[in-house]
């Protein structure tokens, strides 16, 4: 699917692979299409990157969507800064700083604000902002803070499981976009709907016939059931482990309650819609709206554990630190 | 280049090599003479070898055998780079020296899936396979001759190169007669696991601590490993505690994953097999409608590509990046590998595993295992987490915190 994945796969394939363009088709508002069966076709490889962030940028005050010219702006900003950082001579990196992450060509947010022009994933609260952390989700919040402070890395564990490659950073549920490889694709039966995240080839089974898992049995990306109201595809999911890449992030419990909904709006868009409540985490549910373009793309391979050298490096650096922090005592 | 059927060319080629797979010489067919009088051999050195390496065996850009596009799509890739490769100009390649080139790839990529399944369903006696081997030695086109003629105890499917494809076009009745898909096919939706102890050890073993013993699944119980890869393997089984990627919990490859002792999942639509894996939360998309392997690259799990034959899914996969095992016992293969595997349902119950690997960096010749999968019924099952990586580090820890 992505260049990127053909790349961490193929070395120097990468070198020559950087100027991919974009092989999402343009929105066409032809009619969507519908399974033998009736229920609306949602199949196919669906493209979520938007450099619409998740919540609204604070000085947009109540401003809940940019002008044309705005949107365009935004967009062209984006293009141009890709295009700086690509020309630009490369640096060597000094050992003892922060070496970051990843050079910008890793990095695809893609170049377009949503269809919409909202300034914000978040469609309600209508202020495009998560909501405001309850108590306990509040009193967590700041212990979580101080343990990354004081422990950044005493275990895997301290890491994200992104980082840890258990589950991917942007594939939840729900999803979001985020750095990279915001594509899954879509396979239906009569009875089934099957989600594949390219990100870390996570795979959602989700029955339509009901049913629910055993209480007591949990897993990493909860246990998800769809049904359709209408043509929109529903689906809930509960008995989430202890956390995934999304609760991580905003810190909700695995209680958190999480409803998506998938709706073709046409044959090139897939309009993804989730609300998650949480009490012990948000004083009030919030809900985000992300429009997915279909691709003509293949997803592939993104084997995340069988390259994880970051993972030593990070343990590794940080044994580092406390040994100097150590001599210097 | 074989003059037999006194059509030069590519055709020629291409039944020069389903002679060789017929026959069950498939691994030797580097026909190296043969081949190198390609018409596309030479600019392929002058132009494509420098980054694909000799051969197509792939160096600093990705290897092209097997090559699984057709001319028109190589061309078109040549011309304009599509980000892949650094367009070359009609200066440095006319467009018919591309399809020569294309046919030079094919002629080194061995058969279509087609005619290396006719390997796989036993067309190659090890007496076929001996009598053409022993030839390989002489020029190619007496290697033709004799691959075919000289193996009276190969079956009438080798007899005659275009009937091998013909053959195989008519699947072989597997007398199922339970529950379809509405597109006809046999419907394998639900959950399989084998029981067996291939994942151990796919040879005839005996039993060790927390290892069940077995007769094996590798049909003729030997694997034809070359001299070295048989030391490798040695050695492979020595170190496998530590050396076994499946240890380090990577994605485990085909055919290995799917005599892991943990369920799959199969959900079958018209265009796509998405088979999901308990271990590792492995998947594979197998595609089924008529999408060829795309641009060599290098995945775990490989690039897998199905058709229907009758009532038996031949899955096609290739695209391997070497660094899997096909069991905990040291046994292996290399990027090289070409996997085909063949599910037959026999009943509602139980699909007959056929899958066949050629490998010619490792082995002698194609080889085949053969196993039952079987339809798990308890309700309410679902593919649970295993999540390899998590469950690796507790290990290591608890084991760390036990050695103090």
């Amino acid at each position: 699917m992505n260049h990127r994945t053909l790349a961490a796969a193929g070395g120097l394939a990468v070198l020559f692979a950087l100027s991919a363009p974009a092989a999402v088709s343009a929105q066409s508002g032809a009619e969507a299409p519908r399974t033998p069966w009736g229920t609306p076709d949602l199949q196919g490889v669906w493209d979520f990157r938007t450099i619409t962030p998740l919540e609204r940028p604070e000085e947009l005050g109540d401003q809940a969507f940019l002008t044309a010219e705005e949107a365009a702006e935004q967009e062209r900003a984006v293009v141009e800064r890709n295009a700086r950082l690509w020309n630009e001579a490369a640096r060597r990196t000094e050992a003892g700083g922060n070496v970051g992450a990843y050079n910008n060509f890793w990095m695809d947010r893609g170049t377009r604000t949503v269809g919409t022009r909202r300034t914000s994933l978040i469609v309600d609260p209508p202020n495009g902002r998560i909501p405001p952390l309850s108590e306990a989700g509040q009193a967590r919040a700041d212990a979580r803070a101080e343990r990354r402070r004081d422990h950044p890395a005493d275990s895997w564990e301290d890491r994200s499981v992104g980082e840890r490659c258990v589950l991917g950073f942007n594939s939840g549920p729900p999803m979001e976009p985020r750095a990279y490889n915001n594509h899954m694709q879509l396979f239906q039966t009569a009875d089934h709907v099957v989600i594949l995240n390219e990100m870390v080839h996570d795979a959602r089974i989700i029955p339509l016939d009901g049913g629910s898992l055993a209480e007591g049995v949990t897993q990493w990306m909860g246990d998800s059931r769809g049904r359709w109201e209408g043509d929109t595809l529903v689906v809930d999911t509960t008995n989430f482990y202890n956390k995934n890449s999304f609760t991580e992030r905003y810190g909700a419990t695995p209680a958190m309650t999480l409803v998506e909904r998938f709706t073709r709006v046409d044959a090139e868009t897939l309009l993804y819609e989730f609300t998650v409540e949480d009490p012990a985490t948000w004083t009030l549910p919030w809900t985000v709206e992300v429009p997915m373009a279909r691709s003509d793309d293949q997803v592939w391979e993104y084997a995340c554990h069988e390259g994880n050298y970051g993972m030593d490096g990070i343990l590794a650096g940080h044994r580092a630190e406390e040994r100097d922090a150590a001599q210097d005592r | 280049m074989p003059r037999r059927t006194g059509r030069p060319g590519v055709g020629a080629a291409e039944r020069f090599r389903a002679a060789l797979a017929a026959a069950g010489v498939l691994s030797l067919a580097a026909p190296a003479a043969a081949i190198q009088e390609h018409p596309g051999a030479e600019p392929y050195q002058r132009v494509c070898q420098l980054c694909h390496g000799a051969g197509g065996r792939g160096d600093i850009a990705p290897a092209l055998v097997p090559l699984g596009f057709d001319a028109e799509y190589v061309l078109a890739v040549v011309r304009e780079g599509y980000s892949q490769m650094p367009p070359i100009s009609t200066r440095e390649l006319t467009d018919d020296e591309v399809r020569q080139v294309t046919g030079y790839l094919d002629a080194l990529s061995g058969p279509p899936a087609d005619a290396a399944a006719s390997t796989a369903s036993g067309v190659a006696s090890p007496s076929a396979f001996e009598a053409a081997s022993s030839s390989a030695s002489g020029t190619a086109a007496s290697l033709s001759a004799s691959g075919i003629a000289a193996s009276p105890s190969a079956s009438g499917a080798a007899s005659s190169p275009p009937a091998a494809g013909g053959e195989q076009a008519a699947a072989p009745a597997s007398g199922y007669d339970g529950p379809r898909t509405p597109d006809g096919r046999p419907d394998l939706n639900g959950f399989w696991q084998v029981l067996n102890s291939a994942a151990w050890d796919i040879r005839p073993h005996n039993a060790r601590d927390g290892v069940p013993a077995g007769l094996g699944v590798v049909e003729g119980g030997a694997i034809p490993y070359q001299p070295w890869a048989a030391e490798q393997q040695r050695r492979n089984e020595a170190d496998r505690l530590t050396a076994d990627p499946v240890r380090r919990c990577y994605l485990p490859g085909v055919p290995r994953i799917t005599y892991m002792p943990f369920p799959f999942r199969i959900l079958q639509t018209p265009d796509h097999v998405v088979v999901t894996y308990e271990f590792a939360h492995a998947v594979r998309i197998i595609y089924t409608d008529g999408s060829p392997h795309p641009l060599p690259n290098d995945f775990w799990m490989g690039d897998s590509r199905g058709h229907w034959e009758g009532d038996t899914l031949v899955v096609d996969t290739t695209h391997f990046n070497g660094r899997t095992w096909l069991d905990a016992a040291g046994n292996f293969h290399s990027d090289a590998l070409h996997v085909v595997e063949r599910y037959t349902p026999t009943t509602p119950h139980h699909i007959d595993y056929e899958v066949t690997l050629e490998d010619p960096d490792v082995f002698t010749r194609p080889w085949t295992m053969r196993m039952t999968l079987y339809r798990r019924m308890d309700e309410g099952l679902q593919i649970l987490d295993y999540d390899c990586v998590d469950h690796l580090l507790q290990a290591a820890v608890e084991q760390e915190q036990g050695d103090r």
